[in-house]
Protein backbone atom coordinates (compact mmCIF):
# COMPACT_ATOMS: atom_id res chain seq x y z
CA UNK A 1 0.00 0.00 0.00
CA UNK A 2 1.39 3.21 -1.12
CA UNK A 3 1.30 5.97 1.68
CA UNK A 4 1.45 9.67 0.97
CA UNK A 5 2.65 11.92 3.82
CA UNK A 6 3.28 15.29 4.27
CA UNK A 7 5.58 16.88 7.20
CA UNK A 8 6.39 20.37 7.97
CA UNK A 9 4.20 23.18 9.22
CA UNK A 10 0.59 23.83 9.30
CA UNK A 11 0.81 26.32 6.21
CA UNK A 12 0.09 26.64 2.73
CA UNK A 13 -1.59 22.96 2.43
CA UNK A 14 -4.62 23.31 0.72
CA UNK A 15 -2.81 22.59 -2.79
CA UNK A 16 -2.02 19.24 -0.87
CA UNK A 17 -5.52 17.78 -0.73
CA UNK A 18 -4.71 14.60 -1.55
CA UNK A 19 -2.32 13.41 0.82
CA UNK A 20 -2.91 10.51 3.24
CA UNK A 21 -1.40 11.41 6.18
CA UNK A 22 -0.27 15.13 7.33
CA UNK A 23 2.06 15.19 10.45
CA UNK A 24 3.22 18.09 12.32
CA UNK A 25 3.74 19.95 15.77
CA UNK A 26 0.59 20.90 17.86
CA UNK A 27 -0.10 24.48 17.55
CA UNK A 28 -3.56 25.05 17.52
CA UNK A 29 -6.46 23.74 15.46
CA UNK A 30 -5.38 21.31 12.13
CA UNK A 31 -6.20 23.40 9.14
CA UNK A 32 -4.82 20.48 6.71
CA UNK A 33 -6.95 18.92 4.41
CA UNK A 34 -4.96 15.16 4.71
CA UNK A 35 -6.98 11.94 5.59
CA UNK A 36 -5.46 11.70 8.73
CA UNK A 37 -3.96 14.45 11.22
CA UNK A 38 -0.98 13.99 13.40
CA UNK A 39 -0.27 16.64 15.39
CA UNK A 40 1.55 16.49 19.04
CA UNK A 41 3.99 18.12 21.50
CA UNK A 42 6.80 16.57 23.56
CA UNK A 43 3.74 15.00 26.05
CA UNK A 44 0.63 14.52 24.05
CA UNK A 45 -0.54 13.76 20.28
CA UNK A 46 -3.47 14.50 18.81
CA UNK A 47 -4.66 12.60 15.75
CA UNK A 48 -7.68 13.41 14.10
CA UNK A 49 -8.99 11.23 11.13
CA UNK A 50 -12.78 10.82 10.17
CA UNK A 51 -14.22 13.31 12.35
CA UNK A 52 -12.76 11.88 15.07
CA UNK A 53 -10.22 13.04 17.38
CA UNK A 54 -7.99 10.34 19.73
CA UNK A 55 -5.41 11.55 22.36
CA UNK A 56 -2.63 10.02 23.10
CA UNK A 57 -0.26 10.39 26.05
CA UNK A 58 3.12 8.80 26.23
CA UNK A 59 2.59 5.98 23.36
CA UNK A 60 0.48 4.06 21.49
CA UNK A 61 -0.63 1.81 18.49
CA UNK A 62 -2.52 3.10 16.23
CA UNK A 63 -4.36 2.02 12.29
CA UNK A 64 -4.48 3.86 9.26
CA UNK A 65 -6.46 1.78 7.05
CA UNK A 66 -4.86 -1.08 7.51
CA UNK A 67 -1.60 0.06 8.40
CA UNK A 68 -0.37 -0.27 11.78
CA UNK A 69 2.06 2.61 13.17
CA UNK A 70 3.22 3.74 16.66
CA UNK A 71 3.23 7.29 17.87
CA UNK A 72 5.56 8.40 20.70
CA UNK A 73 6.30 11.11 23.05
CA UNK A 74 9.51 11.94 24.96
CA UNK A 75 10.32 9.72 27.40
CA UNK A 76 9.41 6.86 25.40
CA UNK A 77 10.83 7.57 22.46
CA UNK A 78 14.64 7.68 23.78
CA UNK A 79 14.78 4.01 23.91
CA UNK A 80 15.17 1.28 21.47
CA UNK A 81 12.56 -0.99 23.54
CA UNK A 82 10.04 1.65 22.21
CA UNK A 83 10.56 0.77 18.36
CA UNK A 84 11.01 -2.79 19.13
CA UNK A 85 7.58 -3.04 20.92
CA UNK A 86 6.33 -1.06 17.63
CA UNK A 87 7.35 -3.64 15.34
CA UNK A 88 6.38 -6.46 17.31
CA UNK A 89 2.78 -4.78 16.94
CA UNK A 90 3.38 -5.15 13.30
CA UNK A 91 3.51 -1.02 13.28
CA UNK A 92 5.25 -0.16 9.17
CA UNK A 93 6.55 3.64 10.92
CA UNK A 94 6.37 5.51 13.99
CA UNK A 95 5.84 9.26 14.65
CA UNK A 96 8.02 10.78 17.38
CA UNK A 97 7.68 13.86 19.13
CA UNK A 98 10.69 15.66 21.19
CA UNK A 99 11.49 18.71 22.73
CA UNK A 100 15.47 19.95 23.49
CA UNK A 101 16.94 23.10 24.12
CA UNK A 102 20.80 22.41 24.24
CA UNK A 103 22.01 22.27 20.35
CA UNK A 104 23.92 18.65 21.31
CA UNK A 105 21.03 16.97 22.95
CA UNK A 106 19.08 17.80 19.38
CA UNK A 107 22.33 16.39 17.64
CA UNK A 108 21.53 13.11 19.80
CA UNK A 109 17.76 13.10 19.37
CA UNK A 110 18.87 12.69 15.95
CA UNK A 111 21.03 9.98 16.05
CA UNK A 112 19.08 8.47 18.22
CA UNK A 113 16.00 8.22 15.79
CA UNK A 114 18.35 7.11 13.23
CA UNK A 115 19.98 4.08 14.79
CA UNK A 116 15.93 3.20 15.76
CA UNK A 117 15.26 3.65 12.21
CA UNK A 118 17.98 1.06 11.50
CA UNK A 119 17.81 -1.38 14.13
CA UNK A 120 13.92 -1.96 14.34
CA UNK A 121 13.73 -1.52 9.96
CA UNK A 122 11.20 0.98 10.26
CA UNK A 123 10.09 4.56 8.79
CA UNK A 124 10.65 7.27 11.64
CA UNK A 125 9.15 10.49 11.24
CA UNK A 126 10.76 12.82 13.88
CA UNK A 127 9.10 16.15 15.03
CA UNK A 128 11.72 18.17 17.25
CA UNK A 129 11.10 21.36 18.76
CA UNK A 130 14.29 22.71 19.24
CA UNK A 131 14.28 26.16 21.06
CA UNK A 132 10.89 26.88 19.59
CA UNK A 133 12.07 26.21 16.14
CA UNK A 134 10.62 22.71 14.67
CA UNK A 135 12.92 20.59 13.10
CA UNK A 136 11.35 18.00 11.23
CA UNK A 137 13.41 14.47 10.24
CA UNK A 138 12.51 11.02 8.06
CA UNK A 139 14.53 7.91 8.62
CA UNK A 140 14.47 4.57 6.63
CA UNK A 141 16.37 1.63 6.88
CA UNK A 142 19.25 2.75 4.84
CA UNK A 143 18.57 0.39 1.97
CA UNK A 144 15.33 2.35 0.75
CA UNK A 145 17.44 5.92 0.78
CA UNK A 146 19.13 7.46 -2.04
CA UNK A 147 22.82 6.68 -1.54
CA UNK A 148 22.31 4.67 1.63
CA UNK A 149 22.82 7.09 4.41
CA UNK A 150 19.32 6.00 5.62
CA UNK A 151 18.38 9.51 5.77
CA UNK A 152 15.37 11.02 3.17
CA UNK A 153 15.29 14.22 5.10
CA UNK A 154 15.98 16.44 7.65
CA UNK A 155 15.73 20.42 8.68
CA UNK A 156 12.91 23.06 8.93
CA UNK A 157 11.44 22.74 5.38
CA UNK A 158 8.00 20.84 4.87
CA UNK A 159 8.05 17.98 2.34
CA UNK A 160 5.96 15.09 0.97
CA UNK A 161 7.52 12.15 0.04
CA UNK A 162 5.28 8.86 -0.71
CA UNK A 163 6.32 5.20 0.60
CA UNK A 164 5.11 1.84 0.30
CA UNK A 165 5.00 0.09 3.64
CA UNK B 1 61.04 -19.59 18.18
CA UNK B 2 63.32 -19.94 21.13
CA UNK B 3 65.72 -17.35 19.37
CA UNK B 4 62.55 -15.17 18.98
CA UNK B 5 61.74 -15.49 22.45
CA UNK B 6 64.98 -14.23 23.48
CA UNK B 7 65.52 -11.79 21.60
CA UNK B 8 62.39 -10.53 22.18
CA UNK B 9 63.59 -10.71 26.52
CA UNK B 10 66.16 -9.00 25.69
CA UNK B 11 64.85 -5.86 23.80
CA UNK B 12 62.20 -5.52 25.47
CA UNK B 13 64.19 -5.66 28.94
CA UNK B 14 66.35 -2.38 27.53
CA UNK B 15 62.84 -0.48 26.44
CA UNK B 16 62.07 -1.35 30.15
CA UNK B 17 65.41 0.26 31.66
CA UNK B 18 65.07 3.05 29.09
CA UNK B 19 61.03 3.70 30.34
CA UNK B 20 61.35 3.36 33.96
CA UNK B 21 62.69 6.80 33.68
CA UNK B 22 59.54 8.61 32.51
CA UNK B 23 57.14 6.05 34.17
CA UNK B 24 56.35 7.80 37.55
CA UNK B 25 55.32 10.52 35.59
CA UNK B 26 53.42 9.19 32.91
CA UNK B 27 51.64 6.85 35.94
CA UNK B 28 51.27 10.77 37.92
CA UNK B 29 49.24 11.79 34.54
CA UNK B 30 46.74 8.82 34.94
CA UNK B 31 43.61 11.01 36.40
CA UNK B 32 41.63 8.70 38.52
CA UNK B 33 38.24 9.48 36.89
CA UNK B 34 39.92 9.77 33.15
CA UNK B 35 40.46 6.30 31.55
CA UNK B 36 42.75 6.48 28.43
CA UNK B 37 41.95 4.09 25.66
CA UNK B 38 43.95 3.51 22.69
CA UNK B 39 43.71 0.91 19.53
CA UNK B 40 45.79 -0.06 17.18
CA UNK B 41 44.74 -0.78 13.14
CA UNK B 42 46.88 -2.81 11.08
CA UNK B 43 47.37 -4.03 7.95
CA UNK B 44 47.23 -7.70 7.39
CA UNK B 45 50.29 -9.31 7.02
CA UNK B 46 52.46 -12.43 7.02
CA UNK B 47 55.97 -12.27 8.40
CA UNK B 48 58.62 -13.68 6.68
CA UNK B 49 60.67 -14.66 10.11
CA UNK B 50 60.07 -14.13 13.40
CA UNK B 51 62.36 -11.39 13.74
CA UNK B 52 60.38 -9.44 11.53
CA UNK B 53 57.31 -9.75 13.83
CA UNK B 54 59.59 -8.81 16.69
CA UNK B 55 60.44 -6.26 15.07
CA UNK B 56 56.69 -4.72 14.54
CA UNK B 57 55.93 -5.91 17.69
CA UNK B 58 58.48 -3.77 19.05
CA UNK B 59 57.46 -0.74 17.11
CA UNK B 60 53.81 -1.06 18.23
CA UNK B 61 55.33 -1.15 21.83
CA UNK B 62 57.14 1.88 21.65
CA UNK B 63 54.16 3.93 20.26
CA UNK B 64 51.50 2.72 22.32
CA UNK B 65 53.90 3.45 25.50
CA UNK B 66 54.27 7.07 24.40
CA UNK B 67 50.51 7.54 25.23
CA UNK B 68 50.42 5.48 28.35
CA UNK B 69 46.91 4.44 28.27
CA UNK B 70 44.96 2.41 31.13
CA UNK B 71 43.34 0.30 28.10
CA UNK B 72 45.08 -1.13 24.84
CA UNK B 73 42.66 -2.73 22.18
CA UNK B 74 44.30 -4.67 19.57
CA UNK B 75 42.23 -5.68 16.23
CA UNK B 76 40.05 -8.72 15.66
CA UNK B 77 42.38 -11.82 14.50
CA UNK B 78 45.39 -9.84 15.13
CA UNK B 79 46.52 -13.01 16.84
CA UNK B 80 46.67 -14.93 13.46
CA UNK B 81 49.49 -12.61 12.61
CA UNK B 82 51.30 -15.33 15.03
CA UNK B 83 50.98 -18.09 12.19
CA UNK B 84 54.07 -16.07 10.86
CA UNK B 85 55.99 -17.67 14.00
CA UNK B 86 55.39 -21.26 12.51
CA UNK B 87 57.99 -22.90 10.10
CA UNK B 88 56.12 -23.14 7.18
CA UNK B 89 55.87 -21.16 4.28
CA UNK B 90 53.94 -18.24 3.92
CA UNK B 91 51.77 -20.01 1.07
CA UNK B 92 50.82 -23.20 3.22
CA UNK B 93 49.94 -20.82 6.17
CA UNK B 94 47.50 -19.03 3.36
CA UNK B 95 45.80 -21.55 2.38
CA UNK B 96 44.75 -23.19 5.64
CA UNK B 97 45.16 -20.70 8.01
CA UNK B 98 42.25 -22.35 10.69
CA UNK B 99 43.52 -25.79 10.23
CA UNK B 100 47.10 -24.81 10.76
CA UNK B 101 45.67 -22.47 14.11
CA UNK B 102 43.44 -25.51 15.88
CA UNK B 103 46.69 -27.60 15.08
CA UNK B 104 49.16 -25.49 16.88
CA UNK B 105 47.03 -22.98 18.78
CA UNK B 106 48.69 -23.95 22.35
CA UNK B 107 51.86 -23.35 20.71
CA UNK B 108 50.59 -19.37 19.56
CA UNK B 109 48.93 -18.67 22.82
CA UNK B 110 52.26 -19.72 24.89
CA UNK B 111 54.50 -17.38 22.95
CA UNK B 112 51.79 -14.65 22.76
CA UNK B 113 50.73 -15.09 26.93
CA UNK B 114 54.80 -14.17 27.03
CA UNK B 115 54.52 -10.96 24.79
CA UNK B 116 51.85 -9.90 26.35
CA UNK B 117 52.95 -10.61 29.97
CA UNK B 118 56.01 -8.37 29.07
CA UNK B 119 53.54 -5.59 27.33
CA UNK B 120 51.28 -5.29 30.45
CA UNK B 121 54.26 -5.56 33.23
CA UNK B 122 55.98 -2.55 31.62
CA UNK B 123 52.89 0.47 31.67
CA UNK B 124 49.38 -0.63 30.55
CA UNK B 125 46.83 -1.63 32.58
CA UNK B 126 45.54 -4.01 30.38
CA UNK B 127 45.58 -5.52 26.56
CA UNK B 128 42.86 -6.86 24.64
CA UNK B 129 45.55 -8.79 22.68
CA UNK B 130 42.70 -9.61 19.44
CA UNK B 131 41.33 -12.70 18.54
CA UNK B 132 42.55 -15.79 17.27
CA UNK B 133 40.28 -17.57 14.84
CA UNK B 134 39.96 -21.66 14.24
CA UNK B 135 37.60 -23.39 14.16
CA UNK B 136 36.18 -21.19 16.54
CA UNK B 137 37.28 -17.83 17.77
CA UNK B 138 39.14 -17.02 21.15
CA UNK B 139 39.35 -13.54 22.28
CA UNK B 140 42.48 -12.77 24.06
CA UNK B 141 43.35 -10.79 27.32
CA UNK B 142 45.96 -9.46 29.81
CA UNK B 143 45.54 -7.65 33.11
CA UNK B 144 48.69 -7.18 35.61
CA UNK B 145 50.40 -9.94 33.96
CA UNK B 146 47.68 -12.90 33.86
CA UNK B 147 46.37 -14.31 30.20
CA UNK B 148 43.19 -15.08 29.68
CA UNK B 149 41.50 -16.95 26.97
CA UNK B 150 37.89 -17.15 25.55
CA UNK B 151 35.93 -18.55 23.36
CA UNK B 152 32.38 -17.31 23.86
CA UNK B 153 30.83 -14.72 22.07
CA UNK B 154 30.50 -12.38 24.66
CA UNK B 155 33.73 -11.85 27.06
CA UNK B 156 33.49 -9.52 30.15
CA UNK B 157 36.91 -7.98 32.53
CA UNK B 158 37.72 -5.65 34.36
CA UNK B 159 40.59 -2.71 33.85
CA UNK B 160 40.92 -0.18 36.92
CA UNK B 161 37.44 -0.79 38.30
CA UNK B 162 35.82 -0.54 34.62
CA UNK B 163 33.93 -3.48 33.52
CA UNK B 164 34.55 -4.11 29.88
CA UNK B 165 33.03 -6.71 27.34
CA UNK B 166 34.17 -8.22 23.93
CA UNK B 167 31.30 -8.84 21.82
CA UNK B 168 31.37 -10.23 18.45
CA UNK B 169 30.15 -7.40 16.33
CA UNK B 170 26.97 -9.63 14.76
CA UNK B 171 25.58 -9.56 17.99
CA UNK B 172 25.38 -5.84 17.95
CA UNK B 173 23.11 -5.55 15.46
CA UNK B 174 20.46 -5.00 17.98
CA UNK B 175 20.42 -3.42 21.17
CA UNK B 176 19.34 -6.57 22.94
CA UNK B 177 23.21 -8.15 24.16
CA UNK B 178 24.32 -4.40 24.51
CA UNK B 179 21.46 -3.47 26.88
CA UNK B 180 21.85 -6.74 28.95
CA UNK B 181 25.55 -5.42 29.66
CA UNK B 182 25.00 -2.26 29.85
CA UNK B 183 22.61 -2.85 32.85
CA UNK B 184 25.35 -5.47 34.34
CA UNK B 185 27.32 -2.32 34.86
CA UNK B 186 29.70 -2.73 31.65
CA UNK B 187 30.89 0.72 30.35
CA UNK B 188 32.70 -0.55 27.30
CA UNK B 189 31.57 -2.91 24.65
CA UNK B 190 34.91 -3.59 22.34
CA UNK B 191 34.77 -5.36 18.87
CA UNK B 192 36.17 -5.29 15.50
CA UNK B 193 33.87 -5.15 12.68
CA UNK B 194 35.73 -4.78 9.18
CA UNK B 195 33.72 -5.11 5.96
CA UNK B 196 34.51 -7.36 2.91
CA UNK B 197 35.22 -5.11 -0.24
CA UNK B 198 32.93 -2.17 0.07
CA UNK B 199 33.06 0.06 2.78
CA UNK B 200 30.53 1.95 3.77
CA UNK B 201 30.36 4.67 6.65
CA UNK B 202 26.28 3.80 6.99
CA UNK B 203 26.90 0.49 7.59
CA UNK B 204 30.27 0.98 9.95
CA UNK B 205 27.92 3.48 11.99
CA UNK B 206 25.31 0.43 12.33
CA UNK B 207 27.53 -1.48 14.98
CA UNK B 208 28.93 -0.44 18.28
CA UNK B 209 28.49 3.35 17.23
CA UNK B 210 24.87 2.59 17.04
CA UNK B 211 24.31 0.92 19.97
CA UNK B 212 26.62 4.08 21.92
CA UNK B 213 24.07 5.87 21.10
CA UNK B 214 21.14 3.97 21.89
CA UNK B 215 21.90 2.19 25.22
CA UNK B 216 24.51 5.52 26.41
CA UNK B 217 27.77 3.00 26.76
CA UNK B 218 31.65 3.74 25.11
CA UNK B 219 32.24 1.40 22.03
CA UNK B 220 35.85 0.13 20.56
CA UNK B 221 35.56 -0.83 17.13
CA UNK B 222 39.63 -2.14 16.10
CA UNK B 223 40.18 -3.81 12.91
CA UNK B 224 42.99 -5.24 11.10
CA UNK B 225 42.71 -4.42 7.04
CA UNK B 226 43.98 -5.71 3.99
CA UNK B 227 43.54 -9.25 2.32
CA UNK B 228 43.35 -12.12 4.97
CA UNK B 229 41.13 -15.13 4.86
CA UNK B 230 40.43 -15.07 1.50
CA UNK B 231 38.53 -11.89 1.48
CA UNK B 232 39.57 -8.21 1.00
CA UNK B 233 38.81 -6.52 4.56
CA UNK B 234 37.97 -3.06 4.85
CA UNK B 235 37.11 -0.54 8.12
CA UNK B 236 37.83 1.91 10.45
CA UNK B 237 38.78 1.90 13.96
CA UNK B 238 37.14 4.16 16.45
CA UNK B 239 36.19 4.83 19.72
CA UNK B 240 32.21 6.12 20.45
CA UNK B 241 30.02 7.53 22.95
CA UNK B 242 26.99 8.87 23.22
CA UNK B 243 27.49 12.00 20.69
CA UNK B 244 26.86 14.65 23.82
CA UNK B 245 29.79 13.48 25.06
CA UNK B 246 31.81 13.41 21.59
CA UNK B 247 33.58 16.85 20.28
CA UNK B 248 31.70 17.38 17.12
CA UNK B 249 28.86 15.74 18.15
CA UNK B 250 29.55 13.08 15.85
CA UNK B 251 29.35 10.13 18.10
CA UNK B 252 33.09 9.80 17.37
CA UNK B 253 35.76 10.41 20.36
CA UNK B 254 38.42 9.13 17.81
CA UNK B 255 38.47 7.82 15.28
CA UNK B 256 40.37 6.86 11.79
CA UNK B 257 39.60 8.36 8.64
CA UNK B 258 41.22 5.75 6.00
CA UNK B 259 39.43 2.48 6.01
CA UNK B 260 42.37 0.86 4.05
CA UNK B 261 45.47 2.20 6.32
CA UNK B 262 47.37 1.68 9.23
CA UNK B 263 46.79 3.87 12.45
CA UNK B 264 46.69 5.15 15.85
CA UNK B 265 43.21 5.80 17.70
CA UNK B 266 43.44 7.10 21.21
CA UNK B 267 40.95 8.93 23.37
CA UNK B 268 40.55 10.22 27.35
CA UNK B 269 37.30 8.57 28.31
CA UNK B 270 35.31 10.10 31.40
CA UNK B 271 33.51 7.49 32.93
CA UNK B 272 31.76 9.83 35.39
CA UNK B 273 30.11 12.12 33.26
CA UNK B 274 28.76 8.37 31.77
CA UNK B 275 27.21 7.50 35.16
CA UNK B 276 25.73 11.00 35.51
CA UNK B 277 24.36 10.54 32.35
CA UNK B 278 22.65 7.13 32.36
CA UNK B 279 21.48 8.06 36.25
CA UNK B 280 19.77 10.91 34.82
CA UNK B 281 17.99 9.08 31.91
CA UNK B 282 14.21 7.82 32.83
CA UNK B 283 13.53 3.72 33.08
CA UNK B 284 10.56 4.09 30.56
CA UNK B 285 12.02 1.37 28.67
CA UNK B 286 10.99 -1.03 30.97
CA UNK B 287 7.48 -0.82 30.43
CA UNK B 288 8.43 -2.75 26.80
CA UNK B 289 10.78 -5.08 28.27
CA UNK B 290 8.22 -8.13 27.62
CA UNK B 291 8.10 -7.06 24.04
CA UNK B 292 11.78 -7.96 23.62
Amino acid sequence: MNVKFYIGPQVGIYEFDDVDIGISWYENVPVFKANMIILGTEKVVHVFFEDVEEIVEDSAILDYRGVAFAVGTSNDVIYPEFFHYAKSNRAKFVVIYEKVEDPSWFMYSKHRAWVHSQESGLYVFSVVDFNGNIKYGVYSPYEFSDKNPGIIIEGGAPHILEVEL
Amino acid sequence: MIFFRRSLKRELSKVTELLKVDRGSLWREKQKNRFRVLTYQIEYNLFRNPMDMFVFLSIILREIFRYAPNLVVLPRFFTNLFLSLLPFSKRKIRDNPFSLVEKYKDVIFEEYAEILKIFSSICISGIFGGTLKGSSEYAIFAIDEEFIISDKDVFTFNVDDVKIAYVKPELLKDFKVARKLQEAGVRMIITGESFVDEFNIWKAKSGVWARSQSVGIFGVNSVMVGRYFGKNHKGISFISAPSIFTKNNDGFVAKLNEPEKRGIVVADLYLDSLEEFLAKQPKTYKKYRSFT
